[in-house]
């Protein structure tokens, strides 16, 4: 990758005709945090069973979103469980609030965020709906060692 | 200086080659393992981050728009490889929910000035069935279990009186101001969405919709099933078991779901309720019915195209026979527990299949890609659905919501305003690691890259800024891995004069996104501009005839033959932008 300084202007020249590339995403609202692939034309759809690697996948995406959220000062339970929803339906998910996966990625990101005693214990109370089998699920991914 | 650490991680700074069109300056990226983010200028004059999985990165780049990568891999401990993707991914969530901010905002300016066919108001899922379909005699025994079920779970007038609690809540509906804190945008802080007007209302449509669908007996829409041929799809009978065994585990979620505290439980259960008669169907039948998983917005290609391209859609169709091979087997192993995600994998891959299959058989338009894990066909916000509210209402609302979309595109831009030299895909990459609190050299040295020299705001400048310590490698475009293995396996003067030019190169042929040209010039620096000297010959002369055909083809020769010249001119120099792009290639096997 060597090049003479005197090129430099000409470089310049023909690079900033244009810029960076233009968003081809922008062309399409598929885009999203959820998004696994593209299509299933592409390997990375192509995984023939779901793999523990699928499902950390899966849950760093829940975790990522959960952490993100809960960072704000105001939490707003409607607001976050559409999110949720966003990414579970992106991987094939339907009902997120009883799926194991999901409520121990939640609890991973209550322990990420740093949130202890009550407010955690407001959380959990309210994403579960006051569920007990969904609040124990949140609390094993809450006691997790990852992350 | 830069030893690695025990159990060191690494991470890719990545430049991509100038390609023609919009990144004629080139393109930069970091990758972290399967994750790749990455700024683009966007309509409306904003840059965003973009994240990517790599092997779509990867395909879009190298592959179709065929540019090769430079890649320099830098080495960080544990920790601070997980503080800088976290950093990456929160700066992208963040961005991202900017953007949902601005889509609600639109969204109810849309549903308030009754905007039926606008691409957001629409109900997600309610397209899978259908009111003048009379249902078959499987469907009709599906849904009166479920209401059994219903029924015995809920009581007896459940689905009525549901219905009748959320016809009463929307009539009550009616938009109201948003949170301060939603309308403040800050590069670093995490807007809450509120649960807006508009959201509220289209959930409580779709949930009284599926109700209705149900209590209805409303049947699958004809039109958004398919059945595969091939012997391949017909089930044995312990698959029908294991078939029978998920549907059951569907119906108790599709139960849990209907009666859910969740806001936007409607649109999952159209696409849980479509699963369940569509397994019915399957079960009766002995052979798989699959749903239609195109999203609504899927990019579609016309025949002309397809009869193009028929060799790489037959191919790519036998691809994914083979590949439903494998997933179907492994879907049916005695010990695996179908779920929704496999199931999903397989019906996905069916869509690719049937839609490739069918639409050759019967020349038609393709749709080339867009297939989903779980089906959602939309409906447009019928007209008689419209909020119920008061002229007043409206205006007041309108005017409310129109001021929060002039505040938001203000601060848009003013956070996020693309400049060619100050915040471009590079600086952008540089500043937001620069926001990261860290001891780390590596990472300090990268947030400073832009200030090196006159160059460092470019893709190759910024790349060649970087330390010689770093391991550097470049991944050959498609073309040149084409090439290369042609010249093992063939005689190398017949592969060059078949693949020098555009008449005769394998698996290339003209594309509307590259303007013309007859000659690639990206292989060959000493014979760049003798080559360039043909293509601005083979522009100029495209651009004559441009300009003769002018009212005949709306100008697109013209154009065409001006970008030729445009796109020659660095050429004459030594230097190649152009690369020829490829399209409905195939997905690597690697």
């Amino acid at each position: 990758m060597q090049i003479k300084p005197f090129l430099f202007p000409f470089i310049m020249i023909v690079s900033l005709a244009q810029g960076c590339s233009f968003s081809y995403s922008s062309k399409s609202s598929s885009d999203s945090s959820g998004s696994s692939s593209k299509s299933s034309g592409s390997s990375s759809s192509s995984t023939s069973s779901e793999s523990s690697n699928d499902t950390e996948k899966y849950q760093q995406q829940i975790i990522s979103y959960s952490s993100a959220y809960l960072s704000t000062a105001d939490f707003d339970r409607l607001a976050f469980s559409r999110g949720v929803s966003e990414i579970a339906s992106a991987n094939g998910i339907t009902n997120w609030e009883d799926d194991d996966a999901t409520l121990i990625a939640i609890g991973r990101a209550l322990k990420k965020s740093n949130i202890t005693g009550s407010a955690y214990e407001t959380y959990k109370d309210q994403i579960a709906n006051s569920d007990a089998a969904r609040m124990k699920l949140i609390q094993k991914g809450y006691e997790m060692k990852k992350d | 200086m830069f030893s690695s650490a025990l159990h060191a991680k690494a991470f890719d700074y990545i430049y991509i080659t100038a390609s023609e069109g919009n990144a004629s300056g080139g393109h930069t990226a970091l990758r972290f393992d399967d994750e790749t983010y990455h700024f683009q200028h966007y309509d409306g004059g904003i840059i965003r981050l973009i994240k990517d999985t790599s092997t779509d990165f990867d395909f879009q780049y190298r592959y179709l728009e065929n540019r090769t990568f430079h890649q320099a891999a830098l080495n960080l401990n544990d920790s601070d490889y997980e503080q800088l993707l976290n950093h990456f991914s929160l700066h992208f969530l963040l961005q991202k929910q900017q953007d949902d901010i601005r889509k609600e905002i639109n969204l109810n300016i849309a549903l308030l000035n009754n905007q039926t066919q606008h691409s957001q108001l629409n109900i997600k899922g309610a397209g899978l069935f259908s009111i003048k379909a009379v249902p078959r005699k499987t469907e009709s025994l599906t849904n009166y279990q479920l209401q059994q079920q219903i029924n015995q779970k809920y009581g007896a007038d459940f689905l009525t009186q549901r219905i009748v609690q959320l016809k009463s809540e929307v009539n009550a509906l009616h938009p109201e101001p948003w949170p301060k804190n939603s309308l403040q945008l800050s590069e670093v802080t995490f807007s809450p969405i509120p649960y807006s007007f508009a959201s509220h209302y289209l959930d409580s449509i779709s949930k009284i919709l599926l109700l209705e669908t149900i209590k209805n007996n409303y049947t699958l829409n004809p039109q958004h099933y398919f059945s595969p041929e091939p012997s391949l799809f017909i089930l044995s009978q312990a698959e029908i078991s294991q078939l029978k065994r998920f549907q059951l585990v569907l119906s108790h979620n599709l139960l849990t779901l209907i009666n859910s505290q969740r806001p936007d439980w409607g649109n999952a259960a159209f696409s849980l309720y479509a699963r369940i008669i569509s397994l019915s169907l399957s079960i009766e039948s002995g052979k798989f019915v699959f749903l239609d998983t195109f999203r609504d917005s899927s990019p579609v290609i016309d025949y002309t195209e397809v009869a193009r391209y028929e060799t790489k859609l037959l191919a790519q169709k036998n691809n994914a026979l083979a590949r439903i091979v494998q997933i179907k087997a492994a879907l049916f192993t005695e010990q695996h527990i179908i779920t929704e995600k496999t199931y999903g994998q397989l019906e996905m891959l069916s869509n690719y299949y049937y839609e490739r299959e069918d639409n050759l058989q019967n020349k038609q338009g393709i749709r080339i890609s867009g297939e989903q894990l779980l089906a959602s066909k939309s409906i447009s916000l019928p007209e008689m659905l419209l909020p119920k509210i008061t002229d007043r209402q409206i205006a007041e609302g309108l005017a409310r919501f129109e001021a929060y979309q002039q505040s938001i595109e203000q601060q848009l831009h003013a956070l996020y305003g693309y400049d060619l030299f100050t915040r471009n895909c590079v600086t952008e990459i540089t500043r937001t690691i620069s926001h990261l609190p860290t001891n780390n050299q590596q990472i300090k040295e990268l947030s400073q890259l832009t200030d090196k020299n006159i160059i460092s705001f470019i893709p190759f400048g910024s790349f060649r800024n970087l330390s010689d310590d770093y391991t550097k490698q470049a991944l050959p475009s498609f073309r040149h891995q084409q090439l290369a293995a042609m010249y093992r396996e063939e005689n190398s003067a017949i592969v060059f004069l078949r693949e020098f030019n555009t008449l005769s190169a394998t698996d290339y042929k003209f594309n509307d996104q590259d303007a013309a040209f007859l000659i690639f010039t990206d292989d060959n620096i000493l014979m760049r501009p003798i080559f360039g000297s043909i293509n601005l010959v083979a522009a100029t002369i495209m651009g004559l005839y441009g300009s003769f055909s002018l009212a005949f083809d709306s100008g697109k020769a013209l154009k065409d033959g001006t970008m030729g010249i445009l796109m020659s001119l660095p050429e004459l120099a030594f230097f190649n932008i152009r690369k020829g792009s490829y399209k409905h290639l195939s997905f690597p096997a690697n």
